[in-house]
């Protein structure tokens, strides 16, 4: 058993290792987070420092990507910005596919009344228009750190759920389940301890395109000025009343956004590439 | 069929319930309470007054009841920041979202069947390549940026399309200025769907080239433009319809994004600018009519499925 896990998982290794794009993705993702998260140890200046002689400033040494509209330094944004856009993305997916799985898990494993409400409730999260709840919700509870995360992660666990609840189906009929239920492990311990483990790649694929999903909706938010608020900065926040500035400083907007499209576009092509290898029905 | 019908309709209806039980409980969250979403610049007394007449103090679901039954009557309340009633606004923004968004379907359906089907037909060559780096792409790009990005190149750079608004503000109507403005947005909002649409084309049209149909097709001489419009595309193109019902209320939420980018008069814009005044009412009341017309849209292009496509067995389906 332990020889033919082994086996499995260094064959999807492999299969990875193949996709250079895949590959690429692993490693400008690893190192956004490292240079992002390491970001007061290295940038010299402070994102939030305002220098009001010095707007709008060209590229130089001392600034490399010039100066703001209030003087601040816009490459340290930018590395700041993404150290924020970074971990509210990574902790609303984080959310999202725990409630996902647990969802799509419950209504796949116990099937019946359960699943059939449990999936008529994802049905319909997926048929309104959520982006207006969204906009509702942090119009009247206020646009805090954790009410955006909790915000994106309750609107974007759908596909999760789906996802977990067909492979729990699939398994579900499977030798070893049977098994396991036959020498008499309760509903709980089969779900968690044997059927939902052999679910992991799905939900790890799942995870990094949620990454994707929830950097996106965060900056669409912030740009919007209903996410992350100023000072703080963010890759959205900073597009922020961008259009005032595009005549005159079109570089503060092209920087911010064309790292929000690297770094989803990173994470669509690592899920895509994690599905290519850990999918057993793909070979 | 009729059966299938009614149990659709039944989904919507009950989606619609739904819609407003969940704009209800936000409602309930208001700093101030409901009340407040009455008139906001009352004390605390005039407050639990105002409650007792409202019906406040009767238990949550006489309340709700009596707000739907307000919904029904056509009473939506009263904006805080303008002086009209919320019904009126909502719906005299209607008409231009409605136009951006449909602008933005044909867009994404004519474009991504298009590049699907070519970069099936050239499947494994640098154009099918080139296709699937486009529409990866599309489905990556925060569109807000997307939506800027275009600014900068035909608003800034060529200065050949006006970079916000509906029509040019003084100027007597004319169609061309009009599609003018409309361009910009509605490609901003269909570059995701047109991006889903390419990439499902792409496989669909590949899964039906294998089919025995297609080979006897072929086989018996028809010329290859002939058997991808009489065989493949009619096959591989009907499941589209049930993708464009499902992309509708994505296609909802990225008008509040495009149409703030590009100042275009329509509901999204006016949810964004009301969230920021806290106009509470006129929130509530855009999210409830896009809901109405996005749960309306979807159980159209549904049925539209059943009646286009004659292999759908109704007794099996639901």
């Amino acid at each position: 058993m332990k020889i033919h896990v082994r086996f499995h998982r260094s064959r999807s290794w492999r299969k990875f290792r193949r996709k250079r794009l895949a590959v690429l993705s692993l490693v400008v993702i690893v190192l956004m987070y490292a240079l992002s998260l390491s970001a007061n140890v290295w940038v010299p200046h402070d994102p939030e420092e305002v220098d009001i002689l010095l707007r709008f400033a060209g590229p130089s040494w001392r600034h490399v990507f010039g100066t703001d509209e209030m003087g601040r330094d816009a490459f340290a944004r930018i590395v700041y910005g993404g150290r924020v856009s970074l971990s509210v993305g990574t902790a609303a997916m984080v959310l999202a596919i725990t409630l996902g799985s647990l969802v799509g898990a419950f209504a796949g494993f116990w099937g019946g009344a359960v699943d059939a409400v449990l999936m008529r409730i994802t049905e319909s999260m997926l048929s309104i228009p959520v982006f207006f709840f969204v906009i509702v919700t942090l119009a009247i509870l206020g646009s805090s750190l954790m009410n955006v995360i909790l915000v994106i992660s309750l609107t974007s666990w759908m596909a999760t759920a789906r996802i977990v609840r067909s492979e729990v189906l699939r398994n579900k009929e499977l030798d070893y389940v049977v098994a396991a239920r036959a020498i008499g492990c309760s509903g709980p311990r089969v779900l968690f301890r044997h059927a939902l483990p052999q679910v992991f790649p799905s939900i790890i694929v799942s995870g990094t395109l949620g990454v994707a999903y929830a950097i996106l909706i965060e900056s669409a938010l912030s740009f919007l000025g209903l996410g992350v608020q100023p000072p703080t900065p963010s890759w959205g926040n900073m597009l922020t009343g961008a259009q005032s500035y595009l005549w005159k400083s079109p570089m503060l907007v092209v920087y911010p956004g064309a790292l929000i499209f690297l770094s989803v576009l990173m994470f669509n092509a690592l899920g895509d590439g994690l599905r290519d290898a850990l999918d057993p029905t793909m070979q | 069929m009729i059966g299938y019908l009614l149990g659709r309709v039944a989904q919507g209806v009950f989606l619609l319930v739904l819609v407003t039980v969940l704009t209800f409980s936000l409602m309930q969250l208001a700093p101030g309470g409901p009340a407040i979403l009455m008139d906001p610049h009352i004390g605390a007394e005039q407050a639990r007054e105002m409650e007792r007449i409202l019906g406040l103090d009767r238990p949550v679901h006489i309340q709700y009841l009596r707000w739907a039954g307000n919904l029904i009557r056509g009473d939506w309340g009263k904006s805080f920041t303008m002086a009209q009633p919320v019904l009126e606004i909502v719906v005299g923004r209607l008409p231009a979202t409605m136009v951006l968004a449909v602008a933005s379907i044909v867009i994404a359906v004519v474009l991504g069947v298009f590049l699907g089907t070519m970069s099936a037909i050239k499947k494994d060559t640098v154009f099918d390549s080139v296709i699937t780096v486009v529409s990866f792409s599309g489905i990556s790009i925060p569109t807000f940026w997307f939506g800027l990005m275009l600014i900068l190149l035909f608003s800034v750079h060529l200065r050949v399309l006006p970079s916000s608004g509906m029509l040019t503000v003084g100027a007597s109507f004319s169609l061309v200025d009009f599609l003018a403005h409309l361009a910009m947005p509605a490609v901003v909002l269909g570059s995701v769907n047109m991006a889903q649409i390419a990439r499902y084309t792409r496989s669909s049209v590949l899964t039906v080239l294998q089919e025995d149909y297609v080979r006897t097709a072929r086989g018996k001489g028809l010329a290859f433009h002939r058997v991808l419009f009489k065989h493949v595309l009619r096959n591989a193109l009907l499941p589209i319809i049930t993708l464009i019902g499902m992309l509708i209320p994505r296609v909802a939420s990225g008008a509040a994004i495009a149409e703030t980018v590009f100042a275009w008069p329509g509901l999204g814009r006016l949810a964004v600018s009301a969230a920021f005044q806290r106009d509470y009412p006129v929130i509530m009341a855009v999210t409830l009519l896009v809901s109405f017309v996005v749960i309306l849209s979807t159980l159209i292009t549904d049925v539209l499925y059943t009646v286009v496509d004659p292999r759908i067995k109704l007794e099996k389906h639901r």
